[in-house]
């Protein structure tokens, strides 16, 4: 059969002014080769930084200014030039984006699906797939900034299905969506391609990329490591490469194993993996003390300024110091809501926050309740350097640099130079200062590889038994949440 | 990753199939524009000094000739050298214009970083006067205050400072009011970092681009403003040979076929203040973060 899409000897170039005024160049994706056939799901894998999501963005020619590409795509035994694929794409060729600010914050939802159609046909196909996906119509007549992180995911996944595509680029479709949901929006793309439409599926989870792939590509800093069918990734042994074994290893269901647990010497050829960070299993295994403090929610009530509907209401919630909770909830009930009310960044309109049974109240220095939040790259400054980023939390003990695998080098760089992964290490350093008593992890790892993931959580479970420091994982991943977490609480 | 410094060659041999691609190096070019403009303004405000006595000194026996080798820009009707006026005059509004934009600048700097800041009335408060004095015709206001301050020189700087701040402290306050919702400054707030901590070192760095640029484009507009009200006769005085002077006093003698009086000064002038507006937009190009490595 003629493939879909064939990728030869693609390389994507990045110019970048250095400090001063000098330019520099790196390369980003490194002589790639796949192909992708009609009725096929490609997932490509790979850690947060490692160039997926350039590849989906050169394919559909949108990449930014300062990039340029080299190589051969060729699409349905043509090449494809800018020309072709800007005639192409929304049409034959899709991409479901992996940032949710891809949608105009000044357009209404449904006119930007319909593209701005006013033909019934494709408002009743809107109608259907908002069914499908649960999206209450009135949905069509919002502004994106009034939906949450996961409805605007669905509507996405909408965008992508309004006319038949053939080739369908889906980059991290499904983080912040709860687990029924994800797997649906998987199963649709696995139905697209049995339609005979192929796609590429790029995220950095394994677990979902075996649940709907044909193939798994491994990506490792712009190239691909290992390629093979899913059947490969059965077990462990038939896997290639030490980084695809690793991952493999990390998965929850596999043991959520960090590196470097059994496989020390066998991974160390690896930049990638802190030799220090110490492995989950031992640090569950850590005494828990009595809890000596406990934050609580009590009642809380909140609803956004100009907003008919109480967001959160009669929320009661309690976490105790040595504890980590876990909390899940479908998307739109309010979850990072309920991080911001309980750290300080809004008050809530009845109830109240109390931390030893104290109401917690602006105070001077520190916040006793730190949160993580889900994007790292909007939580430091754009035009500072990661170590004063790192001291406006205090300075930062050598102790928890290490356990996080912060490495010297990255100190000087800014935040724009580093993967997301990277990024999110450096929030929590900051975020663990001696003042701190309970951390809100909003969705903090749904963005990054398993093998980070693995090394922050085996991290903060030590410290949190160490320290006494109360954590709340909120989190859409239930086989994360079941492995880390002493209670889970949910929400229907 | 791998990073190797980059040639202007090495980029354009990457070009692909008709993507865009741009080769320049922007920042090196505005640097080179930026120091090629202060050379010019140094001579430029240098040639004033030295020609500050030729520029007043009279010879009735070259009346009004037209541009030759020895008088380039030709002499007016009391035989003056109009290169010399030309000169002394720029370097009179350059000087006029460096220090009005730098005030209202420092003005815009303040009452935006206030409004932004210290919470609803004030606020209101200064954003009602901006948009007082924006809803005030800019020349007759400038007229108004130069007229009530005792024109001349003191006149025409209170003027232009008084009238210029408006839209770049609108466009601070706005900036800031952005900045303060951002999570990074949510963050350091609980952090325990101070208001003013975070004043110094997250906002005024994020500002200070927008700032910078901005006081840079005032600069062609406070010049031309200088001119005009000069031209108008409520400006400097009329031995003050500010390029609005010799325009105005022009005038008169151009019916009678004198061109060059009110030529070569108002292409001079234009040059200077194309430079400025230039200088400006690249500035404005790079301080823009999405662009920030074209």
């Amino acid at each position: 059969m003629e493939p879909l899409l064939q990728i030869e000897n693609y390389s994507i170039t990045f110019w970048q002014y250095d400090h001063g005024w000098n330019r520099r160049e790196f390369t980003a994706v490194k002589d790639l080769n796949l192909v992708l056939s009609a009725g096929e799901v490609v997932a490509v894998v790979g850690a947060s930084g490692s160039g997926k999501s350039l590849l989906a963005h050169g394919i559909l020619g949108i990449l930014p200014y300062n990039a340029a590409m080299e190589g051969k795509l060729i699409y349905r035994g043509a090449e494809l030039t800018g020309k072709r694929v800007e005639a192409l794409r929304g049409h034959e060729i899709v991409l479901i984006p992996q940032s949710t600010s891809f949608l105009n914050p000044l357009m209404k939802v449904g006119k930007q699906i319909l593209k701005g159609s006013k033909k019934p046909d494709a408002r009743r196909r809107m109608e259907e797939l908002f069914k499908q996906y649960h999206l209450p119509e009135e949905v069509a007549n919002k502004y994106p900034f009034e939906l949450s992180g996961g409805m605007i995911r669905r509507v996405l996944l909408t965008m992508a299905q309004m006319e038949q595509p053939r080739l369908v680029i889906a980059d991290e479709p499904t983080p912040g969506l709860h687990k029924e949901l994800a797997a649906m929006a998987l199963g649709h793309l696995r139905e697209l391609a049995d339609q005979g439409a192929g796609v590429l599926l790029i995220t950095h989870d394994l677990e979902q990329a075996l649940v709907v792939a044909d193939r798994v590509v491994v990506f490792y800093e712009g190239r691909t490591i290992e390629e093979g069918r899913v059947e490969d990734f059965a077990r462990a042994e038939t896997l290639k490469q030490p980084y695809t074994r690793a991952l493999w290893r990390a998965m929850p269901r596999h043991g959520f194993v960090c590196p470097g647990e059994n496989e020390g010497s066998e991974a160390s050829g690896y930049g990638y993996m802190p030799q220090n960070s110490g492995s989950l299993s031992e640090a569950e295994h850590m005494r828990k003390t009595e809890p000596v403090s406990e934050l609580e929610a009590r009642n809380l009530t909140f609803r956004y300024q100009n907003r008919q509907r109480d967001i959160l209401k009669d929320v009661c919630l309690k976490v105790k110091s040595g504890e980590i909770v876990g909390l899940t909830a479908p998307s739109g009930h309010g979850k990072t809501t309920l991080c911001k009310l309980l750290a300080g960044y809004e008050k809530p309109r009845e109830g109240q926050i109390l931390l030893d049974e104290k109401p917690l109240k602006p105070q001077k220095g520190s916040h006793p309740v730190q949160m993580i939040w889900q994007q790292g790259i909007l939580a430091v400054d754009p035009r500072m350097r990661m170590k004063e980023i790192l001291q406006e939390g205090g300075e930062v003990q050598e102790r928890i640099l290490d356990g996080l695998g912060i490495q010297e080098g990255w100190m000087n760089r800014f935040p724009s130079e580093l993967s997301g992964g990277e990024l999110q290490r450096f929030c929590i350093a900051r975020a663990l200062g001696p003042g701190t008593r309970f951390l809100l992890a909003d969705e903090m790892t749904a963005m990054l590889d398993l093998i980070s993931q693995c090394q922050i959580w085996s991290f903060l479970i030590r410290e949190t038994r160490e320290r006494d420091l109360g954590i709340l994982v909120v989190s859409h991943n239930t086989d994360l949440l079941e492995r880390i977490c002493d209670r889970i609480e949910r929400w229907d | 990753m791998n990073r190797k410094k980059i040639t202007l060659r090495s980029i354009c041999q990457t070009t692909g199939q008709g993507w865009r691609k741009p080769c320049r190096n922007r920042k090196k070019r505005t640097l080179v524009v930026l120091v090629l403009t202060m050379i010019l303004l140094l001579l430029i405000i240098l040639a004033g000094f030295l020609c500050a006595d030729k520029a007043l000194e009279t010879d009735l026996t070259r009346a009004s000739q037209p541009p030759e080798l020895s008088h380039p820009f030709g002499t007016d009707w009391m035989g003056r050298d109009m290169l010399a006026r030309a000169l002394k005059g720029l370097s009179l509004s350059i000087l006029i214009g460096g220090a009005a934009s730098v005030a209202s600048g420092a003005l815009s700097l303040g009452l935006g970083i206030m409004a932004a800041t210290l919470g609803k009335k004030a606020d209101a408060v200064i954003s009602y006067l901006i948009d007082l004095i924006l809803g005030i015709p800019h020349l007759l206001l400038l007229v108004l205050i130069s007229l009530a301050v005792g024109r001349g020189l003191r006149g025409v700087v209170a003027g232009i400072v008084l009238t210029h701040w408006p839209s770049l402290a609108r466009v601070i306050r706005g900036e800031i009011l952005q900045l303060k919702e951002r999570p990074y400054i949510l963050t350091a707030g609980k952090l325990g970092k101070s208001r003013c901590w975070i004043a110094l070192h997250h906002m005024l760095p994020n500002v200070l681009p927008q700032f910078l640029t901005g006081m840079i484009l005032t600069f062609p507009h406070a010049i031309l403003h200088e001119s005009s009200i000069t031209f108008l006769g409520f400006g400097l005085s009329a031995e003050q040979p500010a390029i609005g002077n010799i325009l105005s006093e022009s005038m008169r003698y151009l019916i009678m076929g004198n061109w060059w009086l009110a030529v070569f000064p108002g292409i001079l002038l234009v040059c200077v203040v194309l430079l400025f507006q230039y200088l400006g937009e690249s500035l404005r190009r790079f301080a823009d973060p999405a662009g920030a490595h074209r």
